[in-house]
């Protein structure tokens, strides 16, 4: 089960940034998050759900941490 | 079990035109090049010349086989020709080959549009015709060039698709060799993820932007989800264990795709073959590349049991083993 803490840190390892970008408010590290962005995601979001994500087909359209969580949520692997 | 059958006999073409990554990041500063080779492991790619199709390159691959094996065209049977970029809607690219290839008049040619599950499920066809005892031998003709559909500013797919042909021989021989039994997969529902809208009839009928479209992140997803099932199946079908099987050829999609789908499966990188750095991801035709250079680099030996799967757009998905 993800929150909040652990998807932001997911998010961040996968798109090289560094630690606390994403909280700090600025938003300028969204660009990075392309396609190659979104598969790196995707991947490491495997890796920790012990490979449920791909199960998962939503996902491949949410692009904005808030709707991952959504997914998530709806899936039961995210917890506010 | 299809006993008795081989399908040793493979040649390919690849057209002269090179294209490596770092002509890639002359052409375009603004692209990580670099960040997306990590991802794709795909150093270089061929693209066919702008007069160039897949007939074309398809008739070289030909040319080839028919030179390295001392066969002749008339001594083919059947030829299917497999590409999801025909010369024309029709008539059938199979047809034009069997007259440029002065094949027999009394051959059957079929084309069949699939990509890169099309290699495996043209050779269910092949092996179901040969058993049934309608033909000898079937020439399986993969020929694409993805290429003319990629937006060139487009980074994904212009960094991982590249153009080619290959041609392989299904017979039946005296070697101990034999084509496995089949497992199957196919859902329309990812039939828009990748995709050239106004390349047929529906739609964009003034033929505009025929443009490749591939939903990368959901065609992933697909793939590792549903590739680890059905080779298990496969392996199932054919009473064989994971351990039984000594080399593993994938469909040549992406170094993040195979390096996934082996850790998933749970197989050892040294039990599978991979020629994506130098060839690309050349859609139907990556599993007959991949096993051609799996011989040359003898990695794959006669009684050599290989499992090969390919998957993709569609979605479709196919796979055997067979004992080489």
């Amino acid at each position: 089960m993800l929150d909040e803490k652990k998807l932001v840190e997911i998010v961040e390892e996968a798109l090289e940034l560094r630690k606390g970008t994403i909280s700090s408010g600025d938003k300028d590290w969204y660009s990075l998050w392309d396609s190659l962005g979104h598969l790196s995601i995707l991947v490491k979001l495997d890796q920790v759900l012990d490979g449920k994500c791909s199960e998962i087909k939503e996902l491949s359209k949410a692009v904005s941490i808030d709707s991952i969580k959504e997914v998530l949520k709806l899936n039961n692997l995210y917890k506010d | 079990m299809f006993t008795g059958l081989s399908l040793r006999k493979i040649s390919y073409y690849l057209p002269n035109n090179v294209q490596n990554n770092e002509q890639l990041k002359s052409i375009h500063p603004d692209w990580d090049v670099d960040k997306v080779q990590e991802k794709t492991g795909i150093l270089q790619r061929y693209i066919a010349n702008e007069d160039e199709t897949s007939v074309d390159l398809g008739f070289f691959a030909c040319k080839s086989f028919f030179k390295e094996y001392n066969i002749k065209p008339k001594e083919i049977d059947a030829l299917l020709f497999i590409t999801q970029t025909p010369d024309y809607a029709l008539p059938p690219s199979s047809c034009i080959l069997q007259e440029r290839l002065s094949m027999s008049n009394n051959i059957l040619a079929l084309d069949i549009n699939l990509g890169c599950s099309g290699f495996v499920n043209s050779l269910a066809v092949a092996s179901s015709l040969l058993k049934s005892e309608a033909i000898n031998n079937c020439l399986i003709i993969c020929a694409e060039t993805y290429s003319k559909f990629i937006n060139q500013n487009d980074r994904t797919n212009k960094m991982i698709f590249s153009d080619a042909a290959s041609a392989c021989l299904v017979e039946k021989d005296n070697y101990n060799s034999s084509i496995g039994n089949f497992s199957f997969g196919c859902d329309g529902k990812g039939a828009r993820e990748l995709i050239v809208e106004g390349s047929g009839v529906r739609g964009n009928l003034e033929r505009k932007d025929q443009k490749l479209f591939m939903n990368g992140p959901a065609i992933l997803l697909f793939t590792l989800s549903e590739v680890p099932i059905l080779l298990k199946k496969t392996l199932k079908k054919n009473g064989y264990t994971l351990n039984d099987i000594d080399l593993f050829i994938f469909h040549q999609a992406s170094k993040l795709v195979l390096d996934l789908l082996c850790k998933k499966i749970g197989i050892e990188k040294n039990k599978t073959y991979s020629n994506l750095e130098k060839k690309g991801n050349t859609v139907s035709c990556s599993i007959p590349i991949a096993l051609k250079d799996a011989v040359l680099k003898k990695k794959l030996l006669p009684g050599d049991k290989v499992l090969i799967i390919g998957f993709g757009v569609g979605y479709s998905l196919g796979s055997t083993i067979i004992r080489w």
